[in-house]
């Protein structure tokens, strides 16, 4: 269960948001570091009827259960899949192209501003992530958004592109507003499409 | 020929937890027909109509009614000799202004609809005679062929609300119906209800001079039709429970208590698609605990008409990998949480907005404060303005009695209930890609 830190609900794991209030609510590691409830007779059965079904199995697993939610409730070092994500300290972020382009390729972020742009041969200046060479038709600007890795958050804001950023799907970004960034979100930059892509240290 | 529809189910989180607990994983069901012209054969579909015009006193005011026969008039000269349009207006009783087949004539139809504020039919508002009218004359031109619509367009509590709900339920295997507000003192929820559950639209009209542009875009939409009759349907595996299900898109609503039936299958229907515009559901599936290894969810299938053709069926396994690699398991599908953001914006506000009818202030607002962060953290400026908007009228005037804390409030459910999705030339950029 997911305690939400605004009203104290139990929420059922996997919940991004408090079923109760609506807040955002912050993951630990979910009860994972022993093995699940012991084998099921029937696969598909829901816990609580694995419970009836084996008299005294139950009561291990239950014991595993307690001692792995104290584990979990010591800060996670688990990356947040979702919500208000906190990067753990050493981190590594990057941005892989997953469509147009030369996919597959990464682009490591650095801690502070990441520009995503093209060679500007006026002033000479190279982007961090730079798309010239996965742009023929130049629908990239040269610079054309601004990822900051800072203070445990990911952020993104268009700094005045011609054909916009886009984050999600939503409608493009407005100049000058960043946005919050996660692991998994997808970010289309003229034609190539990117996915961000945390590492955390195990 | 390549499919001219495009499904995809997807879930939020590819690999979940192996765990001693249940959890709850999000599943997007996404239906998109091809745009007339790209690929599609482009069938016309002719248009069997049904409108329904209010011409109670109150549309006097703001030239509601005015905008409302300009709109029509616009309606008519658009259409094609093989459509069909009948125009009913109703006050106290119910008028046929212009048979289906009158529409041979255009100008003489005109010349009636110019005439409708001449008509002797009182000034109340009595909806349901002016529905079951219009679906009488609907019903006289019906094909399967046709796309068969009534637009039902009111800015006032009618009498006998049940009864418009219960002739829309009672046709909508036959027609759809779409649904226009006017102003602040129309029932939204018997329009909402009247719409969507007929795979018709809703539409929260504040302004009357929008009146026009909306009748433009259900004609633009009737004829952007390339597929008919969708349908997803569920079968889930022993263990899996859906503890919600939401329409994602292009609007967002609850779809009620799901309901399996004996064979733990579920279906929902998402009336016809616009060529380009993704009919989807969001589901949420309550998971119970596994041992690591791959397990297959549900099957699911979207069902749909080709017009010209006949039915096609997609089908794909919904599967999910249970881990013990806590790294896998926090990735997550981007495209599927920006929805699942987007439906929880809408849960609040619903929320929100049923504490506040209850006369719990406190909660309401929590709960729209909470909403208000999440609109912030997507970025939609626009849902952020119009709750704040919404919030403040609750915290002044402490009631929805008023005329700009009901406004305030519709400008909040249709800004929440409009999915954002991806913008028109970002769209275009990912046709060249494909």
């Amino acid at each position: 269960m997911i305690k939400c830190s605004e009203c104290g609900y139990e929420n059922t794991e996997g919940l991004d948001y408090c079923d109760s209030c609506g807040a955002a609510l912050t993951h630990a590691a979910p009860a994972a570091e022993t093995a699940p409830a012991q084998e099921a007779a029937a696969a598909t059965a829901p816990s609580a009827e694995v419970g009836s079904e084996e008299g005294h199995g139950a009561e291990p697993a239950a014991a595993e259960a307690q001692a792995a939610q104290a584990a979990a409730a010591a800060p996670a070092e688990a990356p947040q899949p979702s919500a208000t994500p906190s990067l753990p300290p050493g981190s590594k972020v990057k941005l892989k192209i997953v469509r147009g382009g030369r996919k597959g390729q990464e682009f490591p972020l650095e801690e502070g501003n990441n520009v995503i742009g093209r060679f500007d041969p006026e002033s000479g200046a190279f982007p961090e992530v730079d798309l010239e060479a996965d742009d023929p038709e130049a629908k990239v600007s040269r610079k054309h958004a601004l990822i900051k890795v800072e203070n445990g958050k990911i952020t993104i804001e268009d700094i005045g592109s011609l054909n916009g950023t886009y984050v999600n799907r939503a409608p493009r970004l407005q100049p000058g507003q960043p946005v919050e960034l996660k692991g998994g979100d997808e970010i289309i930059v003229g034609k190539t499409f990117f996915q961000v892509v945390v590492e955390t240290p195990s | 020929m390549a499919d001219p529809v495009v499904f995809e189910a997807l879930v939020n989180r590819e690999n979940v937890m192996s765990s001693a607990e249940n959890f709850v994983l999000h599943l997007l069901l996404q239906a998109t027909a091809a745009a007339k012209g790209q690929g599609v054969n482009g069938v016309r579909l002719p248009l069997n109509l049904g409108v329904v015009i209010d011409r109670s006193g109150s549309m006097y005011d703001e030239r509601r009614l005015e905008f409302v026969v300009e709109a029509v008039k616009f309606l008519v000269d658009n259409l094609e000799p093989d459509d069909r349009v009948a125009i009913v207006a109703f006050a106290d009783q119910a008028h046929i202004v212009a048979a289906g087949d009158q529409i041979r004539d255009k100008a003489a139809v005109k010349r009636a609809i110019d005439d409708i504020d001449m008509l002797e039919i009182g000034g109340g508002t009595q909806m349901a005679l002016g529905m079951k009218a219009a679906i009488e004359e609907v019903k006289k031109n019906l094909a399967a062929s046709r796309l068969n619509r009534v637009l039902v367009l009111t800015d006032g509590q009618t009498y006998e609300e049940m009864a418009c709900l219960e002739l829309a339920r009672a046709n909508k295997a036959q027609m759809s119906f779409s649904a226009m507000g006017v102003g602040a003192e129309f029932n939204e929820k018997l329009l909402m209800q009247v719409a969507q559950e007929t795979g018709g639209k809703y539409h929260y009209i504040g302004d009357s001079a929008q009146i026009p542009q909306i009748f433009e875009d259900e004609l633009q939409g009737l004829r952007a039709v390339t597929a008919r009759n969708g349908r997803f349907d569920l079968a889930l595996s022993q263990g899996v429970q859906i503890r919600e299900a939401f329409r994602a898109s292009p609007e967002i609503y609850s779809l009620g208590e799901p309901l399996l039936d004996a064979e733990r299958k579920i279906s929902y229907a998402v009336g016809d698609l616009e060529g380009g515009v993704p009919a989807s559901i969001l589901l949420s599936l309550v998971l119970p605990p596994r041992k690591p290894g791959v397990v297959r969810l549900a099957r699911a299938a979207f069902h749909y008409e080709l017009p010209g053709v006949g039915e096609r069926e997609l089908a794909a396994d919904v599967t999910v990998n249970y881990t013990l690699d806590r790294a896998l398991a926090s990735k997550a599908n981007g495209r599927v949480m920006n929805l699942v953001d987007q439906v929880a914006i809408a849960k609040l506000q619903a929320k929100a907005e049923e504490e506040f009818k209850q006369g719990n202030v406190d909660r309401a607002t929590k709960l729209l404060t909470n909403a208000i962060a999440s609109t912030q953290k997507v970025g939609n400026v626009k849902a952020t303005q119009a709750l704040s908007g919404f919030m403040e009228q609750i915290k002044k005037t402490q009631t929805l009695e008023s005329k700009a804390a009901k406004t305030t409030l519709l400008q909040a459910q249709a800004v929440v209930r409009k999915t954002q999705m991806l913008d028109p030339e970002a769209l275009k950029e990912l046709k060249d890609l494909e």
